[in-house]
């Protein structure tokens, strides 16, 4: 009984946890993407025909950081995944409030980190869709320095009344194409 | 930070010379940065984290900073990431 109330607690946590969208019918591939696919997450399942590659990452639409996802079938799991996050494949998923859920929604809900915009922190390792592209588009590109892939970032504060709008960088914790990011500097 | 393509701190060239010399915000916040003396960046960057240093604002928080901290702290900073990126991203800033 006790071990069967504890299954059920963490079931409930576990559930109450996880992020809900719906599969949206927008197409990223009709959208003007000022940033991205990055934070890539992938899952990969055995298929018929060889694997199953589902790939949620975010892309930076009109400004806005937002969830997409992808997925393809092929015979090898690299492959399928290369499919998957061709953009032309992927549909923005869409944050759904608890009070507008329908019966005919369909719903994606997962485990997977929840990435948003928020503020950061020097020395901070973060996703790189948690911080806003600079507002300047020429400064939104990347560039280079003590040979690693850095950018700028902006984050606004509104503070007593006020708007503070910081700049940062932040630059790849390591050379893999999908790492996570550091805050170097915040100003 | 646009305009910081890399930089001729004319400004502050005298200031350079004399390591221990505070430079006021309104000092700073005149400079012209431009891509003429990229090969003078590691003195340049050496003077305005000194700048900071000075200010004690090496290991500022912007959070912390009251209006006038805040303002210095940015203006020096946004100059030497200008150099770092200017100088070592050359066709950045190019059409």
């Amino acid at each position: 009984m006790k071990r069967a109330l504890i299954v059920g607690l963490v079931l409930i946590s576990s559930t109450a946890l996880a992020d809900c969208y719906t599969r949206s019918n927008i197409r990223i591939a009709r959208q003007v993407i000022d940033a991205g696919p990055t934070d890539v997450q992938r899952l990969v399942v055995p298929d018929a025909r060889g694997h199953k590659c589902v790939v949620r990452y975010r892309v930076n639409i009109g400004g806005d950081w937002q969830t997409a996802e992808g997925s393809a079938v092929a015979t090898t799991e690299a492959e399928a995944c290369a499919r998957a996050l061709d953009i032309t494949r992927g549909t923005v998923l869409a944050e759904i409030e608890p009070t507008t859920i329908r019966a005919d929604m369909q719903m994606v809900c997962s485990d997977l980190p929840d990435i948003r915009v928020r503020p950061v922190r020097i020395g901070e390792t973060i996703w790189e869709s948690e911080t806003d592209l600079h507002s300047i588009p020429q400064e939104r590109k990347y560039f280079w320095y003590k040979r690693t892939k850095c950018r700028l970032f902006q984050e606004r504060d509104p503070r007593d009344r006020n708007l503070i709008v910081y700049q940062g960088v932040v630059c790849q914790a390591d050379g893999t194409p999908n790492s996570k990011w550091r805050v170097i500097d915040k100003f | 930070m646009k305009t910081a393509a890399a930089l001729v701190m004319v400004a502050l060239a005298g200031c350079a010379n004399n390591p221990y010399r505070s430079a006021t915000y309104e000092q700073l916040d005149a400079v012209k940065v431009t891509n003429q003396n990229c090969n003078r960046i590691d003195h340049h960057v050496t003077f305005l984290e000194e700048q900071l240093r000075m200010k004690g604002l090496s290991t500022a928080e912007p959070e912390r900073l009251n209006d006038a901290d805040r303002k210095y702290n940015a203006t020096v900073r946004s100059m030497i990431w200008s150099l770092r990126i200017g100088c070592n991203n050359p066709d950045r800033y190019q059409s």
